[in-house]
Formats: structure tokens, C-alpha cells, sequence
């Protein structure tokens, strides 16, 4: 099976002209003249506030952008071929620094000299350095994007029924849960496949042929109270990454309960990237001129038979 | 002997060989249902109290079970927030209505010296901790020889019998050294900068957790794309802490005199993953 992403790479990056801005020009006489018209990190932000909060990670505010750059993931790798395309504004639901700061109040909790020792070999670590000095020596300004859910809304989830053909399937309530007409197991897995393009770090439960009528939408982490408390209303949760001993153990509980509930669980990474897609797009509508990429993660999990 | 004796006895049998009560009593480690005072038929060991488990140990006519984790979807087993949920309900009707006992193992067994989870999946892997003094708590192992990630996730795979394992980095990276892990006691890569690889259990995809708790799988990119090739094998939790249970059962059977007691696998929670999803070896891009 291929992937069929409505926006690829390839696709979508360079679409609307901005492909002879990303490659063909370079120099720093026509930086400058960029910059001067380019507008601040800001600025860009402000475009997505519906969409996402957007959390100062690294750099200025008020830095002129010299281009755009989407990351589901903003691994090392990532940030190299952001800068490669002469993008100056970071923007990805994750952080480059692999986990919110530690909480200053955990500093008397039990264990917390080994935790202070464990966050000092991580900011000691060659990783961490090389991020933090491939960040400032290029300017980079990077924002985290924390997806808007309030008062129904679930944005994420929103993108991923968008991602998933499902937006006119939605399910009146509180909740995100879509009946998309003939799904059983099997039907979802594959279009987990084919629109997010989970493979190696896909995991369900339920059995292939089964049925389902309405489909909890988790995107990121899905948390044991809420997820539990909204399943109780759809036959299956599609999501990204879970706990084993929590909403794990709910679902696989609940065929011997006769009540029989189905997990597609994608991966986190993958599970953003219809945010990360409508993020990119309001970005593109709102500065047409400023050159845009949004890099599309493979799945970065594989397996072998076992 | 009644359920509250055996536990008593388990914890003077600690005690005894060198893991004296918590100064702070353990708020995993009680019994979750049934009656302390019963007597006891039987006995299971296991990774998770999932309701198949119950089931078997039902058939088995056995009224006890030891798990090493949670029976109500959260670590501290408080049920508030299920209310009237049916499949709660089910589980704990069918958990009254054959009279089981539940008490859980876990922080007791992770104090043991030497950990008896790190033990039995040492043990599963044929692996021996590296010697260090002091032992660090997650086990370090220089492998016989080196060999790919490849290879050692067909081996650990193999060893482990897991389906729905996940593994990152370069397939044909070479590991030398690892760090094992199980459960959610994961290495943390950061600290151990002269291991290859790390065999655990399950992390937190993301990097939505608090430090120290972090990434792994980004820091192992990472650490990739600076040309310190570094991967993970993620095991999932039942892929590292159900089979180690059998380490429990072992120690129980020791001093616990006319009582049968065996290990229940609990099993990996996931489907067998689907043609096309079970090998996935990252094909190299040019």
C-alpha cells in the first residue's frame, strides 16, 4: 500500500509559487530585501490563535521570518532540512527539548535528587546541545502548538475527521465521535494507513471483522478519565499513543464484558499531523507571500515478524 | 491460610532477606477486592488483572490473585471517575460474585534485591547484568557479541514471544550495549551515554510529560543524526512485566506450605498486528 496524503511534501510545500522562494533565491542582499517586508513570529502566531495556543519554546517573538517551517516531530533531522529551506519560524505541536521544563515544586518531592540528576545528564547531553546551539546559531524561533479543546471543540480531532473524509459524520454531543457509514476494524486500520501513514507503530485491539458504528478522535496522548468517559458513547477510539494499564486494559476488558470496544492506536507523532496540515494551511491563507513547508513525518516506528 | 496471613508472611519473608517494609506503606500494594479473611484455594501470579485472567483463574478454581499492576484502568485503582460504566461494572460484579481476592504486587516487588521484574526479564532475555557497584537500578548488559538492531529485535522478540512490539532507529545500526527496562520503568537514555540501544517496556510517545520523564524515542533520532546511532525496543509492558510474575510465583511457592501457585500470563493486550503491518522495516531513502 502507498500513502495518499492530500497534502505530501512534495505536494503541498511548495504549492502556490513559493517554490522559487524556498529554492531559488539566496543570497544576503535578497534576505535583507526579504526580511524588510517579512513579517515577526508574532505576527504569524496570532494567525492560528483559533486553532492552537502557541507557546514560546526558543527565540524572538519579534524576529522577521524568513520562512515557515510545519514539523509533526522537530527532531534535529527535522530542524536541518527546515533551515535547509531557509525557514526561520518553527512551529510543531511537540517541543525540540523532548518534554515540558521540570516542575520547580517537584524539587522536594521523593526521588528528587535522582531526578536532578537525570535532568542535568539530559541538558549535558550531546542531543540537547546540538539543538539548543543549532537553534541560536541559526536564529530559529520555535513555538509549541497546543491544539484548542474547549466547549466541544476539539480542533485535532476536527483536522483528523477532515484527514479522515468523516467531518459530515459528526455525532451531535460533547464529544468527538464520527459514524462514518461501513467501518469495521479492518476498514479502519487501513485508513489509519493511508491517511496518516501508521505502520510499524500501529497497535489495535478488536476483531478485524468488527463492526463499528461511531469512533471516538484522540489525537496526541490519550488520557485514561476523559477517553474512558467518552467511549462510553462510540464503539471504538482511533488515538495516538496509550498506557497499557489504562485505557489499554479498559478496552481489552471489555469484550469478556460483552460490551465489546475497539482501539486503533497510530502513534502520537502521526496522530498530530492533520493539526499540524491545518495549521499550515490558516499559516498559507493568512501570509500567502511567506514560504511555507510542512514536513511530513514517516511513521518512526517498524517491527519484525514476530 | 487466610489472604491477610499470606501477606504478613510475604513481607516478614521480605524483610527477611533484605527488604524491610517502606517507611511509607505502599498505596499500590493492598488488596484491590475481596475478602481478607477468606480462605485461600489458590493462587495466580500475573502481569495485569485483566478480565480473561479472572475468567481462567475462575475456571482454575482459584480465589487469589497477585498482579503486578492495576485492576481498575489506573495506578491507584480509585474508581470514581468509571461511576455506572458497564465494563467496570462487569469486571467488578464477576469479581464479588466468585469471591476473588485481589492483591496487588508491585512496589514490593520492584524493592526486592535484586528487582524481581528486572530478574524474570533478564531471565526471558538469557541476559546477564553487566557487573557494576553499585547495581544500578535498570540492568546494563554488554551483549556476547554485537550485533544489529535488527538482529537483536529478532532475538528479543523471539525470546519474548511479542507481537506488538515497536522498534526506532537504524535497523543495521550495531549494538554493543543495552539497558534494559520493564514497564514503565524505562531507561533513561540521557543518563547512559554508552549504551546503543534500550530493550524496555512502554514510554510516553511525545514530549508532553514533565522532566525527567521525557522522549526517548526523539532523543534517540537525535542522538542518530549527530552520528551516535542509538535505538529502542519497545517490548509494551506485558512484553516485560508479565512473564517476569513467574519470578513471584517461584519465591512464593518457597515458603508458602499446601497452597498451589502459579504464574497466569495476563498476555499482550494488542491484536496480532495485520498482513502488511507485521514486518516493517524502514526501507532506506536515498
Amino acid at each position: 500500500m502507498t500513502r495518499s496524503l492530500k497534502f505530501s511534501r512534495r505536494n503541498f510545500c511548495l504549492s502556490g509559487g513559493q517554490a522559487l522562494a524556498i529554492t531559488g533565491l539566496a543570497g544576503p542582499a535578497l534576505a535583507q530585501r526579504r526580511q524588510a517586508r517579512a513579517p515577526i513570529a508574532q505576527t504569524i502566531v496570532s494567525a492560528l490563535s483559533e486553532l492552537a495556543d502557541a507557546e514560546l519554546i526558543s527565540g524572538r517573538p519579534e524576529a522577521a521570518v524568513t520562512g515557515v517551517a510545519l514539523l509533526s516531530n522537530p527532531t534535529l533531522a527535522a530542524l536541518r532540512k527546515a533551515v535547509a529551506a531557509h525557514c526561520s519560524l518553527i512551529l510543531s505541536p511537540e517541543t525540540p527539548f523532548y518534554a515540558h521544563p521540570a516542575d520547580p515544586a517537584a524539587a522536594s518531592a521523593p526521588f528528587a535528587a535522582m531526578a536532578a540528576s537525570a535532568i542535568s545528564a539530559l541538558h549535558e547531553s550531546p542531543a540537547f546541545k546540538a539543538k539548543q546551539a543549532f537553534i541560536a546559531d541559526h536564529g530559529l524561533t520555535v513555538y509549541r502548538l497546543n491544539p484548542r479543546a474547549n466547549s466541544g471543540r476539539d480542533i485535532s480531532a476536527e483536522a483528523t475527521a477532515a484527514r479522515f473524509g468523516w467531518t459530515a459524520h459528526r455525532v451531535p454531543g460533547e464529544h468527538p465521535i464520527y459514524a462514518p457509514p461501513g467501518m469495521s476494524v479492518g476498514t479502519l486500520i487501513g485508513l489509519a494507513h493511508a491517511r496518516l501513514g501508521a505502520s510499524g507503530g500501529l497497535r489495535f485491539i478488536g476483531d478485524p471483522a468488527m463492526r463499528l458504528r461511531s469512533i471516538l478522535i484522540v489525537p496526541g496522548t490519550a488520557e485514561v478519565v476523559s477517553t474512558t468517559q467518552a467511549l462510553r458513547h462510540a464503539d471504538a477510539l482511533l488515538t495516538g499513543d496509550v498506557r497499557e494499564w489504562e485505557v489499554v486494559t479498559y478496552i481489552n476488558d471489555s469484550a469478556e464484558a460483552g460490551l465489546p470496544k475497539a482501539l486503533v492506536a497510530t502513534g502520537r507523532i502521526l496522530s498530530e499531523q492533520p493539526l499540524v496540515e491545518r495549521c499550515a494551511l490558516a499559516v498559507r491563507n493568512a501570509f500567502p507571500g511567506v514560504p511555507l513547508r510542512n514536513l511530513v513525518e514517516p511513521d518512526p516506528f517498524w517491527r519484525v515478524q514476530a | 491460610m487466610t489472604p491477610r496471613e499470606l501477606v504478613e508472611l510475604i513481607n516478614r519473608k521480605a524483610a527477611a532477606v533484605g527488604t524491610p517494609p517502606s517507611p511509607v506503606p505502599s498505596r499500590r500494594d493492598t488488596f484491590k477486592a475481596g475478602d481478607p479473611d477468606a480462605q485461600i484455594t489458590g493462587i495466580f501470579t500475573t502481569g495485569m488483572t485483566t478480565f480473561n485472567v479472572l475468567r481462567r483463574a475462575v475456571a482454575a478454581g482459584r480465589n487469589m490473585i497477585i498482579p503486578h499492576e492495576d485492576t481498575y484502568f489506573r495506578d491507584n485503582d480509585i474508581t470514581d471517575f468509571l461511576g455506572d460504566d458497564p465494563i467496570y461494572l462487569a469486571k467488578k460484579a464477576f469479581i464479588e460474585q466468585n469471591k476473588l481476592i485481589i492483591w496487588r504486587n508491585h512496589d514490593l516487588a520492584h524493592r526486592m534485591r535484586p528487582d524481581q521484574l528486572f530478574a524474570g526479564q533478564l531471565r526471558t532475555l538469557g541476559w546477564t547484568a553487566d557487573p557494576i557497584n553499585p547495581a544500578p537500578r535498570m540492568p546494563i548488559v554488554t551483549l556476547p557479541k554485537p550485533m544489529t538492531l535488527r538482529a537483536l529485535t529478532r532475538y528479543a522478540v523471539a525470546r519474548t514471544g511479542t507481537h506488538s512490539h515497536r522498534v526506532t532507529g537504524d535497523p543495521n545500526m550495531i549494538v554493543r550495549k543495552v539497558a534494559v527496562g520493564v514497564g514503565y520503568a524505562f531507561p533513561s537514555m540521557p543518563t547512559m551515554p554508552d549504551i546503543d540501544a534500550i530493550v524496555g517496556g512502554e514510554s510516553a510517545e511525545g514530549s508532553a510529560s514533565t522532566l525527567p520523564t521525557l522522549d526517548q524515542s526523539a532523543f534517540a533520532a537525535d542522538m542518530t543524526a549527530l552520528g551516535r546511532p542509538r535505538g529502542i525496543i519497545f517490548l509494551g509492558h506485558m512484553g516485560t512485566e508479565d512473564s517476569p510474575m513467574t519470578v513471584v510465583a517461584d519465591w512464593l511457592r518457597g515458603f508458602v506450605p499446601g497452597i498451589p501457585i502459579d504464574f497466569l500470563p495476563a498476555g499482550e493486550p494488542f491484536h496480532r498486528p495485520l498482513q502488511g503491518f507485521t514486518d516493517t522495516l524502514p526501507v532506506r531513502r536515498a
